[in-house]
Parts: structure tokens; C-alpha cells; sequence
């Protein structure tokens, strides 16, 4: 439901009272974009409560209301906001929520590596050999670095999942002892509950597979373009990037020799 | 069914308090713009390339003890504010305290290994603190890799150390909830290495943030909001804000060897690492250690750091676990009389005082 929708139907307008306009940047950058992702979950909670009858019953409302956005979650990718409160902090811009959508970049992918494909076909002559295979190489290290971020999001989505499953089944199974009086506190108990499953899914084999996966595309990707990149300054005459590692080298080791001879001179002063 | 109280006009109040909170800040962070960390006056006595070796002002001057830190964010959290400080707690203890900053590595550091911090770094500062004071051993204090390192300099030169204090100490690194090692697992060293000059900070801030993503990204802010009439608490929060944030470069060359010896091959708890060809022996670790982990701790299980209970000659070992979190020991208001008060205590119980 978006915010527009759910003010309009409980008379009560968030964006009239939104604070975050005249918010600065400050000195935390990430404060905004969290407190965009709790005036969201004010925003929604408000507006069951402010729904409800006298006879009604709030925590069935919630339950009911999580759940339906559990349901949604497939479909909801464009209708899903990255500051929606229930969106996994990490991947806020990079969001991959539903199925459809991790089909949809699949089928990109095929159909550039297939293109990919089709033009490493080309017969490749002549001085131009070497920039054609390195330019394909970049351009497969790109898909498949591609690949393996999607992978890993896979388990973001399912994280999201489960926390709101987890939501709805903590709060229906709340014993007496408990009192969730505020919506803040209702939030912290959100937080608690989504940082579990977060845990769970980040300590799972399959997660620490795909995580090292997906860094080690991201290295390989960023060789060939570092390699690219060299070939294109080392055409025109300028510092690379192995001429660049070269002379750190040997600063590094004129450094470390330094250090010996001060050292030494040190233990020669001193006898 | 559950137990959901809510009154329709103290969510409204709620939802409109938080607003105005959030305008507030506005003005509050503009104020803390400009917060201070490391109260404590110190002198830098040596430095070596842009690394430097600080002793702490404050009389009188009992025992030297050195602070080693980890590479991977600055020691500033040791005395983040007045109130906050373990330097001010063992000044206050009447220790000669002395700490290693390690500066922030540039490009040309890449190379700097294990053994140029160990051997090198390590050993060279030893040396001007013993020779300044005519001591023969030191007390040496280290914080997670910085306890780290302090593990493998003292088992390669027992003969300087006088006690050795590890804090929230990384040793044993194939633990059941060690999230760091279960994520860089699967991770090609020499692959990530190669394609990078140094591993920047940013880049390792964001693997620590991942570990707790909704407290560190979002509720920790909210949180934040919700206390900002307290200036104190506020300026409190900007300082560790400050210090998260500015996470210098580890050089390229001791980020892999720590990478792959200790994380992937857990190879000083399992007895097998050699830095510079000497074997870092812990069963020479016979002076008196102190080990002090976090019963909270995330990033370093408390089962990571009671595996140095295994491998050091177990007479003189003591281990003390401390509540809170990995930082939280240091900078929570307990911190005063935890990490220092067990040092305290601990001496006591030697026999020796400070």
C-alpha cells in the first residue's frame, strides 16, 4: 500500500506533518533514509490503528496486514519502495523482492550472453585480436558478476520473507507477559525478529557459497577491467596500472631497507 | 491473541512526536558536527613511516603498559570521551600507558606484511619503551587483532613481555558463530587482493554493517531520534558515529597473509603459523595473560577467544567475561570499571600491583 493511499484512507496526512523535507544531510548519512523507513512503518501501523472500531481487534489487524504484505511480495517489486520499513537495509537501491523480477534479469542475461556469444564467433585477425578477446572477456566478467549479485539477493528476498512470516507468528504467539504499548515498541520487536532471521540466513553454507561467489566475480570483473584499462593508457603513453603497482614495489622496499638501515644505525649508536 | 495496546491519541501524539524529533535533529547534528574524540593529552615519542607511538600524559607514572589496536578502524574508541576511556581508566590506575597508532596506510604500504607489523612495528616501539624506562619486559595490552598480533609478538619474544592482556581477541577462527570467517569462507584472498591496491575501509565497514543490518543501518538512528533532547547522549552517539565512519585502508600484503592464515586456515590455533620463517610457538607464552571477552560479542564470539585458553601453558592464564557487546566493553558506561577494574583486580590477585 503506498503512503499516498494508506493517508488518504485514514484522514490522517502523513506528508502534511512529514519532517523529512527540511532535514538536512548532517553529518550521518544513513539517518535519513532510516528515518524514511520508519515513518513508513509509523505510517502504516498508524493507519490500522486509527482504522479500528471499538469492538475491533488491533493485533489481528497487524497480523492480518503483515500478512497480507507477505502475500504481495512476489508481484509487489514496483510497488515495493526501497524505504518501505520491512526492506532489508543492504540492498535498499538493488531491490530484487519478487520472483518475476529475478526471472525478468535472468532473461537479460541469457540474451546478452548470447549476444556476447554470437560476436566472439566473429573471427578475430590481425592486431585487433587481443583488444576483441580482452573487450569480450570484460564483457563476460560483467554477466557473470552480474549473475552471482543476483544469486545473493535471492537470499535477501527470502530473508524478507521469512522475518514477516516470523512478524506475524511472534505477535499472534505473544504470551501474556508481554505488553507492546507504543509503536516503537512494536518496532524494536520487528527489528529483533528481522535481525534473527537475517542471522540465520547470513550463517546458512548456501549464503557463505554465494556471498564468496559473488565477490570473487566482482575481483575478476574488476581485473579485466583494470586490464582493459591498461591496454588503453599504455596505447596512449600513460602511467598504468602495473607501472603504478611497479614503482609501490620498490617504494615499499626502498622503505623496508630504510628501516633496517635505521634500525642498524640505532644498535651501532648504542654499542 | 496478542497483547497490542494501543490508544488511537497516543499513536497520533507518537507519530507527530516523532516529526517534530526529526526537525529537531536538523539542529542537533549541525551542533555535533564538530564533536571530539580522545580527550586524553598524550606526546608522540617515535614515529616510524606514518606510524606513531604515543604515551599518555598523567602522574604518577606506575607501570608501562602498551595499547596494540587493530588495523582494520582507529583506536580512538579506547578514549573516546571523558567517562568513556580505557586510557583514562588506567592512567587513573596509575599505569604509564602507551599506544600504537597505526596512521592511515597509503598506497605505498600495500606491500607492508605480518611480519613488518609484527616484527617490525611492533618490536621497534617495544624496544624505545623498555630502553626508555630501562625495562627489561613490558606490559602489553592488545584490542581484537590488535590482541592478535600481540599473541604472535609475545610467543616470538617472551623475553619482553611482562604480562600480556588480550581483549576481545580473535584466536581460535573456525568457532560455530563466527559470521566473519563463515562469509569470507568462500572468498578467493589472492583473487580480491589482486584486484586492489590496499583493502579499503569502506569496503570492510560494510562487511561489520552487514553482519546487523537492521540495528546498525536503521533502529540504531531511530534510537538516536528518540534521545536527541539528551545533548550528552547525542554527542555520545556523533563521536562513535565519527569513529565507524573513518576506517583507514589495511595494507594490501598483511590483509591477505591475516585473510588466509588465520581466517581460512586458522593457523595460529592450530599451531602452524610462521611469520618471517619463525614459528609462532603460544606454548612460549609462559608470562601471566589476561584474557577478557564479551559474552554479546558478534564479531568476536566469546568460543573464538577462550580458544587461546588451549593453546598457552594454562597456569597462568586467567580469562574474565565481560557483558556488552564488542565495543560496547569499551565505550558503555560500565566500561569504566570493566576492562580496567578486572586488569586491577587481576594484578591484585598476582600479587602485583600497578
Amino acid at each position: 500500500m503506498s503512503s499516498k493511499d494508506s493517508s488518504a484512507a485514514s484522514g490522517w496526512n502523513m506528508s502534511e506533518h512529514s519532517a523529512l523535507l527540511n532535514v538536512g544531510d548532517g553529518a550521518f548519512f544513513p539517518i535519513n533514509r532510516a528515518a524514511l523507513g520508519y515513518q513508513a512503518f509509523l505510517e502504516s501501523m498508524s493507519e490500522i490503528v486509527l482504522r479500528q472500531g471499538l469492538e475491533d481487534d488491533i493485533g489481528q489487524s497487524i497480523i492480518d496486514f503483515i500478512d497480507k504484505l507477505r502475500e504481495q511480495l512476489p508481484a509487489g517489486v514496483k510497488d515495493c519502495h526501497p524505504s518501505n520499513w520491512y526492506v532489508n537495509p543492504i540492498y535498499p537501491a538493488l531491490l530484487v523482492l519478487s520472483e518475476s523480477n529475478l526471472k525478468e534479469l535472468n532473461d537479460i542475461q541469457l540474451a546478452t550472453e548470447a549476444w556476447v556469444e554470437k560476436g566472439s564467433s566473429i573471427p578475430v585477425v590481425g592486431p585487433q585480436r587481443e583488444w576483441q578477446t580482452t573487450f569480450l572477456s570484460v564483457q563476460h566478467d560483467h554477466i557473470q558478476c552480474h549473475k552471482a549479485i543476483v544469486v545473493l539477493c535471492r537470499h535477501y528476498y527470502s530473508a524478507t520473507e521469512e522475518a514477516l512470516r516470523c512478524f506475524s507468528l511472534a505477535l499472534a504467539g505473544m504470551d501474556d507477559n508481554r505488553k507492546i504499548n507504543t509503536l516503537a515498541q512494536l518496532y524494536d520487536f520487528w527489528i529483533g525478529i528481522a535481525e534473527g532471521v537475517y542471522n540465520t540466513t547470513l550463517m546458512r553454507d548456501s549464503f557463505s557459497r554465494d556471498f564468496g561467489d559473488a565477490v570473487n566475480a566482482l575481483s575478476k570483473y574488476k581485473k579485466s577491467v583494470t586490464k582493459i584499462s591498461d591496454m588503453i593508457l599504455g596505447a596512449m603513453d600513460l602511467p598504468d596500472i602495473k607501472m603504478i603497482k611497479n614503482l609501490l614495489s620498490k617504494q615499499g622496499d626502498l622503505e623496508s631497507q630504510l628501516r633496517d638501515l635505521r634500525l642498524e644505525l640505532t644498535n651501532l649508536r648504542d654499542k | 491473541m496478542p497483547r497490542l495496546n494501543f490508544s488511537k491519541e497516543l499513536v497520533m501524539r507518537e507519530v507527530a512526536d516523532f516529526q517534530s524529533r526529526l526537525l529537531a535533529s536538523s539542529e542537533v547534528r549541525h551542533k555535533l558536527r564538530d564533536v571530539s574524540l580522545c580527550p586524553t593529552p598524550r606526546s608522540s615519542i617515535a614515529s616510524l613511516e606514518s606510524i606513531t607511538l604515543y604515551r599518555y600524559l598523567g602522574e604518577p607514572r606506575g607501570e608501562p603498559i602498551l595499547i596494540i589496536y587493530a588495523l582494520v578502524n582507529r583506536p580512538d574508541m579506547i578514549d573516546l570521551e571523558i567517562g568513556r576511556s580505557l586510557v583514562e581508566s588506567l592512567l587513573a590506575r596509575g599505569f604509564d600507558v602507551y599506544l600504537i597508532d597505526w596512521g592511515y596506510p597509503s598506497d605505498s604500504d600495500y606491500s607492508l606484511s605480518l611480519d613488518d607489523y609484527v616484527g617490525g612495528y611492533i618490536d621497534y616501539f617495544v624496544d624505545i619503551i623498555r630502553d626508555s624506562l630501562g625495562s627489561e619486559k613490558i606490559n602489553i595490552l592488545g584490542v581484537c587483532q590488535g590482541g592478535t598480533f600481540s599473541v604472535c609478538y609475545a610467543a616470538l619474544n617472551p623475553e619482553k613481555v611482562k604480562r600480556l592482556i588480550t581483549t576481545i581477541t580473535p584466536i581460535d577462527f573456525d568457532t560455530q558463530f563466527d559470521s566473519i570467517s563463515h562469509l569470507f569462507r568462500n572468498v578467493d584472498i589472492n583473487l580480491l587482493m589482486d584486484a586492489h591496491i590496499n583493502m579499503h575501509g569502506d569496503f570492510l565497514n560494510a562487511i561489520f554493517l552487514s553482519l546487523k543490518p537492521y540495528r546498525l543501518l536503521q533502529q540504531k538512528y531511530i534510537h538516536f531520534l528518540e534521545n536527541i533532547d539528551d545533548f550528552d547522549a547525542s554527542a555520545t552517539f556523533s563521536r562513535m558515529e565519527k569513529w565507524i565512519f573513518d576506517s583507514p585502508s589495511v595494507a594490501a600484503k598483511v590483509f591477505q597473509e591475516f585473510s588466509l592464515e588465520f581466517y581460512q586456515k586458522n593457523s595460529l590455533f592450530l599451531g602452524n603459523l610462521v611469520i618471517n620463517g619463525y614459528k609462532v610457538d603460544t606454548q612460549k607464552l609462559t608470562m601471566p595473560i589476561l584474557n577478557i571477552y564479551a559474552a554479546n560479542d558478534h564479531l568476536v564470539p566469546p568460543a573464538s577467544s577462550q580458544g587461546l585458553r588451549s593453546i598457552v601453558p594454562t597456569q597462568n592464564y586467567t580469562e574474565r567475561e565481560v557483558p556488552g557487546g564488542h565495543i560496547g566493553i569499551y565505550v558503555s558506561t560500565q566500561a569504566k570499571i570493566a576492562v580496567a577494574g578486572i586488569l586491577a583486580e587481576w594484578l591484585a590477585e598476582l600479587g602485583e600491583g600497578s
